[in-house]
């Protein structure tokens, strides 16, 4: 008995430091914020309304378009940073030490720059004019010139290319790291029974990176739901006629240009509420317990 | 983002200026009060013997730098001090920006701490005065008379002038003389033009160069309705008790405005541009007409490629079935509402010092000479000296009398930025008519309306 | 392994790839040589016709850009510091030691992570002042240790390593903090690399939280910094690329100097003790 509870005992001191942090700095404030969804917090004041909030939204057509493009742009960013850094790992892992660390860097790189800055600059790229980056590009080869951000109808296409147009270097760095620490003797076995390359990719290094791609899955679903300052810089907030308005924004704009604290909270436990379901199904999906 | 408070940097001010920086006196980074320390010679205005420690709040000041907010703000310290020898200032900015205004919120509305006196535009001093935060600033009859009368009704709230208006910051028609003589347009008489002389030019003005470049008539940036105002349209009634930016006066505004997308005389982009860029659009001769506030006057002056008069000029916004008209923008000058009674008067007189006559002049005799007024001021008694300034500015000061300046209501910010703007937007893009997206709008205003007059 | 097929395809796609990505840094740098001011060209220009030093001068001679990035780089050290030891410990925890109450602590911190910083700006500020930390550097280092990403890293990177190690160990005797401190982190190299880039990068580019904390401009970070650089009406360009270019440096560095521990990885097979 003693034993047993000497071992949990430290179990629960590795995880203190953390946790006690946890509690303080986030746990506390997220109850704290939620709360405020049950209550018109406005700046004149605010009383208990219970459920009120949660009503307005449903009927509010703006929180509806957030929704469905914050939706639409995290589908499928998602998808193309998960394929694309899988896939450059995968080419860059049997080139050699030196390559590898060199194409590491090349896509670790454009990381090091300030979201805003980089968003500045794909707003230049996506520019409507005959002369903005995209369009130049396009017309060598005959096509456009797109409106891009200047249109509510492809505003929003452009915000999700400029997701999908970059490698993503922190998926292709842990892939990376992840795939170094494969066991070999695995591909060995592989190469005697005469396995050609795909098939070994797909049925060894694949399922084995599953902790990695499940924690990407999730890190990359939730920075997706909260995309914000990106497309604020691109399209000067929600784009021509609300087109690229996403949930982040809608409640930063009602919370701190609207006043409206208790709204914006009942925004910020719908997106909750959504990307936990989603990481419950990812979860069980990419469950593995694989060790190697 | 709708900041309308008209801050500039001038270039040739700055070379001048760094000394003054040097010599500015109460600029401690640090948010705490610096110590007090009466002056030699004791200033001319009536000022408290106690010493007595204020912090101002002022957006984009940023001690050591060069722009403008900074240089007239130490100049607007020092020049204080000299008067008032017993008062010590501290400034507090921050980067200019909706996360520093944030910062402000959370203090002055969470904290119900913070500044002693700060700056201000529109929408926040409905915001902070509702929340009980602004101190009545005391004034007499005849100072009241010599504030602009729109600029002091957007600083009332439930009938107490809970700020001192600051500045009227114009929207006007930037005009590039080299465009218009290669086009033989000929330039508006005294600036004054109508809507189909100002359409006729703009159209005269789009056109494709030989090398392939292209040519707009005319842009403005993202963040304006001035359009809607030319036919007498109006966004509330004279009590500001209804939405009226439905009525047919306002509808014909937007199919003005409409107009000029549907005969291509904008940029492709002009639904996206920010300040900055229809800045860069119009300096880089894309642009023949620009519609922007008076803070390029000085971006332009600064730039050895346009002389006034030679290569640019300013006219009026063109004149609709309404009256001459232009869209201004408002800064203001607040006093926190707090306990201790002698910081809240002193923060009045400094108030008061900020938005009346004396300083402009204080700062031009400072060595080397400080421009302070970014805008011409709000007050009749102090609008003399911004026209001093420059030609064009003087031409800028005579707009006062007939800008229209949006009458504050609390809610505007997310009736604007949710429903007005989409709508406007949809209509230029000719996916709605002007009528109906205007029409849609109206209900969602009506009720905030209603909502931030309760 | 085929070593004679011919790996140019490859290296193409992957230079090809690599190279689009970079495109925003390469007009970031190339905006901080040009002798742009507050306008940027239009139309722009990809290929430079002039290059000029004149923005790197201006900024390090009127602006404090030198204090702006020790200031960050204190700030981003200490709390990756931390993280490399808090994180490693809760992640071992979580994934290999079975205690009671264990989901639900995993799943409070993961769940936690959608909320955006937005929402709890505001209940962070107003604990920080109840704290009495509001404006100090431990004010922005110690929220900043409750960030949670890191935990679940590290847990997904140890869950795969094999248990028989472990289990060797406390056969032997060994305590858990031993077990910890000589069979798993040295194991957990690769992933503590990743962590301590990810978390110096994502400390490094702090904006809103240390710029609504922090009022005294000397502790201000470089992002906070180069914001000031904004006007409303006129934005320095060249100065603004030009610190943001500066700004990239110390992070490059970072990256260099632990990206060679991706190499290691562990042969199974060869349990050593």
């Amino acid at each position: 008995m003693p034993a047993t509870l000497r071992r949990h005992g430290s179990s629960y001191l590795f995880v203190l430091p953390t946790f006690s942090f946890f509690v303080v700095f986030t746990l506390l404030p997220v109850v704290q914020a939620f709360a405020l969804s049950l209550q018109s917090a406005t700046i004149v004041g605010g009383e208990w309304i219970g459920l009120e909030n949660f009503a307005t939204l449903a009927d509010d057509p703006v929180f509806r378009q957030a929704l469905g493009n914050t939706v639409l742009y995290t589908v499928v960013v998602v998808a193309a940073q998960i394929v694309l850094a899988l896939v450059v790992a995968s080419l860059i892992q049997p080139l050699g030490r030196k390559n590898q660390t060199f194409y590491r860097a090349l896509f670790y790189l454009p990381l090091v720059n300030s979201a805003i800055l980089v968003a500045m600059v794909w707003r230049w790229i996506f520019n409507p004019n005959p002369f903005g980056l995209a369009n130049t590009a396009l017309g060598t080869v005959g096509l456009g010139p797109f409106l891009w951000i200047g249109s509510s109808d492809e505003a929003l296409i452009a915000v999700i290319l400029s997701s999908v147009l970059t490698i993503p270097g922190g998926g292709v760095v842990l892939y990376s790291a992840a795939i170094s620490s494969l066991p070999r003797e695995l591909y060995e076995a592989a190469d005697v029974e005469g396995a050609g390359w795909f098939t070994k990719w797909w049925r060894i290094t694949v399922p084995l990176l599953k902790p990695t791609t499940l924690y990407l899955v999730v890190i990359y679903t939730i920075l997706a739901f909260q995309v914000f300052e990106r497309v604020y810089v691109m399209t000067n907030g929600g784009g021509p006629n609300n087109a690229t308005i996403t949930i982040v924004q809608l409640i930063y704009s009602t919370a701190f240009q609207f006043g409206r604290y208790g709204l914006a909270s009942a925004m910020a436990v719908v997106l909750f509420l959504m990307a936990v379901a989603v990481a419950v199904v990812q979860f069980r999906s990419l469950r593995s317990d694989v060790e190697y | 983002m709708e900041r309308r408070s008209g801050t500039t940097i001038s270039r040739r001010r700055f070379l001048q200026s760094v000394a003054a920086i040097g010599v500015a006196s109460a600029c401690a980074p640090s948010g705490a009060p610096a110590g007090a320390g009466p002056a030699a010679s004791p200033g001319g205005s009536a000022a408290a013997a106690k010493p007595v420690s204020i912090e101002w709040w002022r957006r984009n000041y940023t001690p050591g730098s060069q722009n403008a907010e900074t240089l007239t703000s130490d100049g607007a310290v020092k020049a204080f001090r000299e008067r008032n020898p017993n008062v010590t200032l501290s400034i507090q900015g921050g980067p200019f920006g909706p996360e520093t205004d944030q910062k402000f919120d959370i203090a002055i509305l969470q904290q119900k701490a913070g500044p002693d006196v700060f700056h201000t535009t529109g929408g926040d001093v409905l915001k902070y005065a509702a929340a009980g935060q602004l101190s009545e600033a005391p004034l007499t009859d005849a100072e009241r008379r010599d504030f602009n009368p729109s600029a002091l009704q957007a600083t009332t709230y439930k009938g107490k002038v809970v700020a001192y208006p600051l500045w009227i910051v114009p929207w006007f028609e930037y005009i590039n003389l080299d465009l218009f003589k290669e086009r033989g347009v000929t330039p508006p008489k005294d600036g004054n033009w109508t809507y189909e002389e100002f359409l006729d030019a703009a159209k005269k003005l789009t056109f494709k160069r030989a090398d392939g470049k292209q040519v707009y008539g005319f842009a403005h940036a993202n963040d304006e309705f001035a359009f809607m105002l030319v036919d007498g349209g109006r966004p509330y009634d004279k009590d500001v008790k209804s939405w009226t930016f439905n009525s047919a006066d306002a509808v014909s505004g937007l199919e003005k405005w409409v107009a000029l997308a549907r005969e291509k005389v904008m940029p492709p982009d002009f639904l996206t541009l920010n300040p900055n860029d229809a800045q860069a659009r119009f300096i880089s001769g894309d642009v023949a007409i620009l519609q922007r506030p008076s803070a390029m006057i000085n971006v332009l002056n600064a730039d050895k490629k346009f002389e006034y008069t030679k290569n640019w000029e300013i006219a009026n916004f063109p004149k609709g079935k309404g009256e001459q008209t232009a869209w201004g923008g408002v800064g203001f000058i607040a006093v926190r509402d707090q306990q201790d009674a002698d910081k809240k008067a002193a923060a009045h007189q400094f108030a008061k010092y900020l938005t009346g006559p004396e300083i402009g002049p204080d700062l031009k005799k400072m060595a080397p000479p400080v421009e302070y007024w970014l805008a011409p001021a709000a007050r009749v008694s102090a609008a003399g000296i911004y026209g001093e300034y420059h030609p064009a500015k003087a031409k800028v000061a005579k707009m006062s009398s007939f800008t229209y300046v949006l009458p504050n209501v609390r809610t505007f910010s997310e009736i604007d930025q949710k429903h007005l703007r989409p709508a406007r937007d949809a209509a230029l893009e000719g996916k709605k008519t002007p009528k109906q997206a205007l029409d849609e709008v109206a209900t969602a205003a009506q009720r905030l309306l209603d909502e931030a007059n309760k | 392994m085929s070593s004679t097929r011919s790996r140019v395809p490859v290296h193409a796609l992957l230079l090809v790839a690599g190279l689009l990505s970079l495109f925003p840094l390469y007009w970031l740098v190339l905006t901080s040589l040009s002798p742009t001011q507050y306008v940027v060209k239009v139309p722009p220009e990809i290929v430079p016709r002039e290059l000029t030093f004149s923005n790197y001068q201006r900024l390090f001679e009127t602006t404090p850009i030198v204090r702006w990035l020790v200031n960050t780089v204190v700030i981003a050290g200490v709390i990756t510091g931390f993280h490399l030891l808090f994180d490693s410990m809760a992640g071992y925890a979580f994934a290999k030691r079975r205690f009671p109450g264990r989901k639900v602590m995993f799943w409070l911190v993961v769940s936690t992570l959608t909320v955006p910083a937005q929402v709890t700006l505001i209940p962070v500020f107003f604990i920080l002042r109840t704290i009495g930390l509001l404006d100090t550097y431990p004010g922005v280092i110690l929220p900043g240790l409750a960030d949670v990403f890191g935990v679940f890293l590290m847990k997904q990177f140890i869950q795969t390593l094999p248990s028989e190690l472990e289990q060797a160990a406390r056969l032997d005797g060994a305590s858990e903090w031993q077990v910890y401190r000589h069979i798993i982190l040295p194991l957990s190299r690769p992933a503590l690399a990743v962590l301590a880039i990810f978390t110096f990068q994502r400390y490094w580019n702090a904006f809103i939280f240390p710029l609504v904390i922090l009022r005294d401009p000397a502790k201000y970070p470089v992002q906070v910094g180069l914001a000031t650089l904004q006007g409303e009406f006129n934005t320095d360009f060249g100065m603004l690329m030009t610190g943001a270019a500066v700004a990239a440096i110390p992070m490059i560095a970072v990256f260099f100097a632990f990206q060679r521990y991706f190499i290691e990885g562990i042969r199974v097979g060869g349990v050593k003790g």
